[in-house]
């Protein structure tokens, strides 16, 4: 392997294949969060994010003796192959949902639309870094938006992190949900206005609500550099007469 | 795009980054004695060294019996390990419970339960496994080579019963049952054939009639694709030959 320069995924995987078992560990380094975020944004449930995770991981050391499963070069990235496994655990996920027994229904059996859309939601955990200011505003509208995605249907929201957080374009989404592109779009399309009503729900909107040019320069470094960035960030909380203040 | 929808999709991301930001380094069960998860390969696990095996038997955070229920999750433990779960010897229980009761497989539950009885009654047991027969491989459905009719046989270990499970030929195309039991004696005697699915269990109680070949019986389960759909993708077949009482 190359010394003193950044090992590729592929020689990883490869690396893993022929045995080497720290390979698997690099890998295991480098994903996991992203594998564990993907699952949190889908669950909204840390304990079933961090087996989900373990899950894929294990899939994919199992690839290691399976012909027809293993990373193949030339066929694809490494990362898009990994999140195939990855969103096939999720589905997989729901199916055992589906088993579980009358007496511990799942969130959406028996229950009115909209008391599915709050079983849904995940709860508003107070950020230890939140406080009054910009960065408490930040933090507070990020959990606005995590606790209504959670109010969208798993479909649609399945189709938000394909698009919007694995960058994967409509037709890749489309090929692996087993559906259109049309239908991705619509999915996000439907959801949208949801997403924006349960946002001033609670109290933020999204129009003029986000500086996105503050947004855009945290995008490109990280949440630390967002929070910093913070102050520049206009949120626009409005009250819940719908009212606004600065 | 929209203005409103860009917005949102940049702060998608952002969110997306504070979900990976919060990925903890491992998972919440692990500790630092824990097996690494190429240790649960399917393969590594026969291999364990006695250290492990000890280690798994009484982890004290559970993690590694729980990383081995996750690595049955679409592969269901063997056999061998339902086998002495059934008669209470198996020494990774909790990792059996949690694939049984969290993960609630039907399959595995109806086998252990059929293992169960088999404790208190003398009787000779056949599995046949019917796991990922039906799948479509990893390649495009369309240019997959056509399936091979199914056509399943096992012999018990001690040898006395015959199980064949048979896909037949167009226009009956039916879930076909055979059992045969060399060792049966004059007085005939029973066997009762479950099909056990992930999502419905399918079960006959067949007389063994004698033919010129010896002991014999068979059994039609409907149509074979309207079966399956109800069985689902993995599913196992279990035969109970009994001697009749006295």
């Amino acid at each position: 392997m190359p010394n003193g320069q950044q090992v590729s995924d592929d020689q990883l995987i490869l690396g893993y294949y022929a045995c080497h078992d720290n390979a698997f560990e690099e890998l295991n380094r480098r994903y996991r969060g992203q594998l564990y975020g993907s699952f949190l944004g889908l669950s909204g449930d840390p304990s079933v994010a961090d087996d989900l995770t373990q899950e894929t991981l294990l899939k994919v050391v199992n690839t290691k003796n399976s012909r027809q499963g293993r990373y193949q070069r030339g066929r694809g990235a490494f990362n898009r192959w990994l999140y195939r496994i990855a969103l096939n655990v999720w589905r997989d996920h729901l199916r055992r949902q589906k088993r579980q027994p009358p007496q511990q229904p799942m969130p959406d059996e028996g229950a009115t639309e909209e008391e599915r859309r709050e079983s849904r939601a995940a709860p508003e955990v107070p950020d230890p870094r939140a406080g009054p200011g910009a960065i408490a505003r930040v933090h507070g509208f990020l959990n606005a938006l995590k606790a209504c995605l959670m109010r969208l249907t798993a479909l649609q929201r399945e189709a938000f992190i394909r698009i919007y957080w694995l960058d994967q374009t409509a037709r890749e989404a489309a090929d692996e949900m087993g559906t259109n592109e049309n239908a991705v779009w619509q999915l996000i399309h439907r959801a949208l206005p949801e997403l924006r009503d349960c946002l001033k729900q609670r109290g933020y909107t999204t129009r003029q609500g986000i500086d996105e040019d503050a947004l855009r320069g945290a995008m490109a470094n990280s949440v630390d550099e967002a929070i910093r960035l913070a102050g520049n960030v206009t949120f626009v909380r409005t009250n819940q007469m719908g009212g606004e203040q600065p | 795009m929209s203005n409103e929808e860009f917005t949102l999709a940049q702060a998608m991301k952002l969110l997306y980054e504070q979900e990976v930001a919060s990925a903890p380094e491992r998972h919440a069960l692990e500790g630092p004695e824990c097996l690494r998860l190429p240790r649960f390969a399917r393969g590594a696990i026969e291999q364990w060294t006695e250290a492990e095996r000890e280690h798994v038997r009484t982890c004290p955070t559970g993690y590694c019996q729980r990383m081995l229920a996750l690595s049955w999750r679409g592969e269901h433990p063997p056999l061998a390990h339902l086998s002495q779960y059934a008669r209470g010897e198996y020494p990774y229980p909790k990792a059996m419970q949690f694939h049984l009761e969290h993960d609630r497989c039907g399959r595995c539950r109806v086998v252990v339960r059929v293992l169960e009885t088999l404790r208190t009654v003398a009787a000779t047991v056949a599995v046949v496994y019917g796991e990922g027969l039906l799948r479509q491989p990893e390649e495009a459905a369309a240019f997959a080579e056509p399936r091979a009719p199914v056509y399943l046989c096992q012999t018990s270990a001690d040898g006395k019963l015959i199980v064949t499970v048979v896909e037949t030929d167009p226009p009956e195309h039916e879930l076909k049952v055979y059992v045969e039991a060399p060792g049966c004696g004059e007085g005939g005697g029973r066997v009762r054939v479950t099909l056990a699915g992930e999502s419905a269990t399918l079960e006959r109680e067949l007389e063994l009639e004698k033919t010129e070949f010896g002991w014999e019986a068979e059994a039609s389960f409907g149509k074979f694709e309207e079966a399956v759909a109800r069985l689902g993708e993995d599913w196992v077949v279990v035969a109970v030959f009994r001697e009749p009482e006295g």
